[in-house]
Formats: C-alpha cells, sequence, structure tokens
C-alpha cells in the first residue's frame, strides 16, 4: 500500500496545535488546523492511510469511518499544500 | 492588571527564577488586546503562546482563538523570511563568503526547545570586513538590493555597522560588519566572535552561526545599547543564554575583554536580570553586579546614552578608537563628505548633512 510522507525541505512553525508550512518552491504558507496539523506530524514516519487513520482516531477519539473522512480530507489539503507526497 | 506588566511577566515566566506574578484568571478585554498589540508589536507572540500552552497564562476561547491567529500569522512571514535566509545563506555558502547567521532567526533555533517562540522580523548576518563586498555581490545576484546608499565607496567594508537589504520578496536583510554603531562597534572584536562556529538545521541545510557565547556577547551589546529602551526579548536571549549552562563562560569574558566590552557585559545583564524581575543567581550576574566601569569604559559609552545619543555623536566618538592616522582620516572624509547618492537619499546637502551633524555633536538637538 502506498505511503504517505512529508515533502523534504518544508518550513514549518507550530501554535497552540495548529502549523504553518511553507513548501519549497511555494510562495505562500499554509495554516493546517488542529487535525491537519495531527496528520502532518504523523508523516514524519511514512506511514500507509490505513495507519493513519488508525492513528488520527485514537487521538481525536473518532469512529473509523470518521477517522477516515478527517484524513482523507487532510491529506488532500496537505498534498495541495506541496507539503505532502504519496510513496511506496 | 497592567499590559505591559503582564507581558514583562509572561516573557520571563520559563525562565529559572522567575518572580513576577501571572493572573490566576483570563484577563479582562481591554488588558488583553493591549497584551496582544504589544505582544505584536515586540515580536513576543511566541512567548505569550508558549505561557497560554504550558498553562501559565490561562485565557478564554476567544482570546485563545485571537492568539493563535496571530501568533500564526506573525509566523507565516517568518516561514517565507527563513527561505529567503536559506537562500541567502546558500549563495554565500557556494561563493566561499564566511558568515554567520545571528540574532533572532538563529537563537530561535538554537537557543529555544521551540523556535515558534522566539519571532523575529528580519535576517541578520555577521561577515568580515574583508568578506563584505563578497557578501553583497553574492546577495545582489538574488535580487538583492540595498535599503540606502553607501555613505562613501569603502566605508562598508572598512567601518560601517551593517548594510541594510531588501529582497525581492520585501524582506530585509542586514548583514553586519559589526555589532553595533560607534566607538563599541569600532572595538569589537569580530574575528574572535567568528573563531568558534556553531551550525543547525533548517529544511534540511546547515546554516552556520555563533557559538552561544558568541550570542551571549551579541546579546549583551543590544540589551545596554540597542535601543533607547533595552527589549524585552533581547533581554529574554541574553537571560536564557546565561541560565541554559551552554555558554562558555570563560570565552565569553575574554571576547568582552578583547572588545572592551566588559562593561558592556556587566550592564547587559544587569538590565536583563532587573528587567525581568529574575531572582536566579548566577556568577556572571555577580560579576556584573560588582563590575565598576573606569572613566575610559564611561567614555565609550556616552554616546549611546541619555540626550546626547545621536549618530554624529557616535561618530565622533569612533574616531577616537580607530588605530591609525590613516584610519582616522578614511574615516573622517566619508562622514564629513558622504557621497551625492547617499546625501540624496537623505534629503539634505553636503552644508545640511555638516550642520545637523555639529548641531548633533554639540548636543543641542538629535542627529
Amino acid at each position: 500500500m502506498d505511503r504517505w510522507t512529508q515533502v523534504d525541505g518544508v518550513l514549518e512553525r507550530g501554535s497552540l496545535g495548529h502549523v504553518v508550512l511553507l513548501a519549497p518552491g511555494r510562495n505562500e504558507p499554509s495554516i493546517a488546523n488542529a487535525s491537519s496539523a495531527a496528520v502532518w506530524r504523523e508523516l514524519a514516519d511514512a506511514p500507509t492511510q490505513d495507519d493513519l487513520v488508525a492513528r488520527i482516531g485514537v487521538t481525536f477519539g473518532l469512529d473509523a469511518a470518521e477517522a477516515a473522512q478527517g484524513v482523507e480530507q487532510a491529506l488532500a489539503e496537505l498534498h495541495r499544500a506541496g507539503v505532502a507526497a504519496r510513496g511506496r | 492588571v497592567d499590559a505591559d506588566a503582564l507581558l514583562r511577566a509572561v516573557v520571563s515566566a520559563s525562565l529559572p527564577g522567575a518572580s513576577l506574578a501571572l493572573p490566576g484568571d483570563p484577563v479582562d478585554r481591554e488588558v488583553w488586546v493591549r497584551l496582544l498589540d504589544a505582544a505584536g508589536a515586540q515580536r513576543l507572540l511566541g512567548h505569550v503562546a508558549a505561557a497560554v500552552a504550558t498553562g501559565v497564562l490561562p485565557v478564554g476561547d476567544e482570546q485563545l482563538g485571537e492568539l493563535r491567529t496571530a501568533h500564526l500569522a506573525s509566523l507565516a512571514t517568518v516561514v517565507l523570511i527563513e527561505r529567503s535566509m536559506l537562500d541567502a545563506t546558500r549563495a554565500l555558502e557556494d561563493r566561499g563568503v564566511d558568515h554567520r547567521v545571528v540574532k533572532g532567526a538563529a537563537l530561535a533555533h538554537t537557543l529555544y526547545d521551540d523556535p515558534s517562540e522566539r519571532g523575529y522580523g528580519d535576517v541578520d548576518l555577521l561577515v568580515p570586513g574583508a568578506h563584505m563586498e563578497a557578501a553583497l555581490t553574492a546577495l545582489r545576484s538574488l535580487g538583492y538590493r540595498r535599503a540606502y546608499p553607501e555613505l562613501r565607496a569603502g566605508f562598508d567594508a572598512r567601518f560601517t555597522k551593517a548594510v541594510t537589504l531588501v529582497g525581492p520578496s520585501g524582506y530585509e536583510l542586514d548583514v553586519h560588519r559589526t555589532l553595533l554603531m560607534g566607538p563599541l562597534g569600532m572595538l569589537v572584536d569580530v574575528d574572535g566572535l567568528l573563531a568558534a562556529e556553531a551550525r543547525f538545521a533548517l529544511a534540511g541545510q546547515p546554516v552556520r552561526t555563533l557559538d552561544p557565547a558568541g550570542h551571549a556577547l551579541y546579546a549583551a551589546y543590544a540589551v545596554a545599547f540597542g535601543d533607547r529602551s533595552p527589549k524585552l526579548s533581547s533581554q529574554r536571549d541574553l537571560a536564557q543564554l546565561l541560565l541554559s549552562g551552554t555558554v562558555d563562560e570563560g570565552r565569553l569574558l575574554r571576547l568582552a575583554e578583547r572588545s572592551r566590552a566588559q562593561a558592556v557585559l556587566a550592564r547587559g545583564i544587569r538590565s536583563a536580570w532587573d528587567g525581568l524581575a529574575l531572582e536566579a543567581a548566577h556568577p556572571l550576574r555577580a560579576l556584573a553586579d560588582a563590575y565598576t566601569p573606569s572613566a575610559a569604559e564611561l567614555r565609550l559609552q556616552r554616546s549611546y546614552l541619555g540626550a546626547r545619543r545621536s549618530y554624529a555623536a557616535k561618530a565622533r566618538d569612533a574616531l577616537g578608537v580607530l588605530p591609525s592616522t590613516r584610519e582616522r582620516i578614511a574615516f573622517l572624509r566619508a562622514v564629513l563628505t558622504p557621497s551625492r547618492a547617499f546625501l540624496d537619499n537623505r534629503g539634505t546637502s553636503a552644508l545640511g548633512w555638516l550642520r545637523r551633524g555639529a548641531r548633533a555633536t554639540l548636543g543641542r538637538a538629535d542627529g
């Protein structure tokens, strides 16, 4: 299964659970809310999407369907911002 | 609750020996707005956020949201500045230009557990005077432009405190030859500061900076004479550096001695401890308390203090510490007869420049 990773060279800062991320080659930082920020941090060890859903479910006390939807949405945001990438 | 006093308490809260009281409940709306305004203006939102995150500053939900929004906005600027810093330092590395990232951008990553706590608004580099031209050339190739013309050809490499550049994205980058203007700046042992190097990694790229003793001396100058009133951020930096246990105190004292800056160091330490009301014992605090500046040291400080503080007074006193007649003549010529481009930029004539300098030097007006 595909794994998700943090793109190399991202600049990052955090405040009170949220994070600011700036992808290489981008001029517009992205702000990730608490759940997207949690997903971003989990990408540090290149999990599969299933792993991510399980971990986020535990962290936020969500059932599997809610966690899967949240992770899907967060990954889409992070990917659009150029800070998350899919790999093997 | 006074917002300024509250901000001081917040900035000192996580230091050993902090003694300033923080409120047990969220402060009222008026104080909160003034606190956020002051913290934003002084780039201290990170300290406020840290105090809230650790629970020492209680806030309501609305206050939490406002603080987070303001802090994230400032951090969005910080990451853009850091991107420009990485581009700049890579260009300097590629051209073999000796340099160190100093002040906020370096301290955020080397002194604070969470770099988001230390805010800053520009990048500061320290380069040896002999590398100043090469540094400016490298940075010009990235699109950096001077914020103002050179006082006179050759002044930057020999005498200036720093050259301010503006990058393509609009952020400033200061290329420092020394740590402050005036006589004390001329005496700084920059080679000694650069002799020890530390590094930190940012987005996978190694970045050169000073060692903790070098940062401490830099912070002491900033606290003692950097501004009319010492900045809380600089006081916090200096106190945290010394209390962190990472500073080689022998090296710091040697650097201060070789820079004729023992009185600067003592003044900076006393200001940091008193300004933040710290009760933590430290051997250098004890030394600072016992230090009495000599008459010569007081003369070196006079152009930085009180009503006589001015550019012209600093230039006058700098003349007295330059090492040779040749240097003094070159400095005096540049200061008295700046380039046309410099005068035009200042909106004055050669005669107007001289009159203003004379008035300031004689203490009748600000220069």
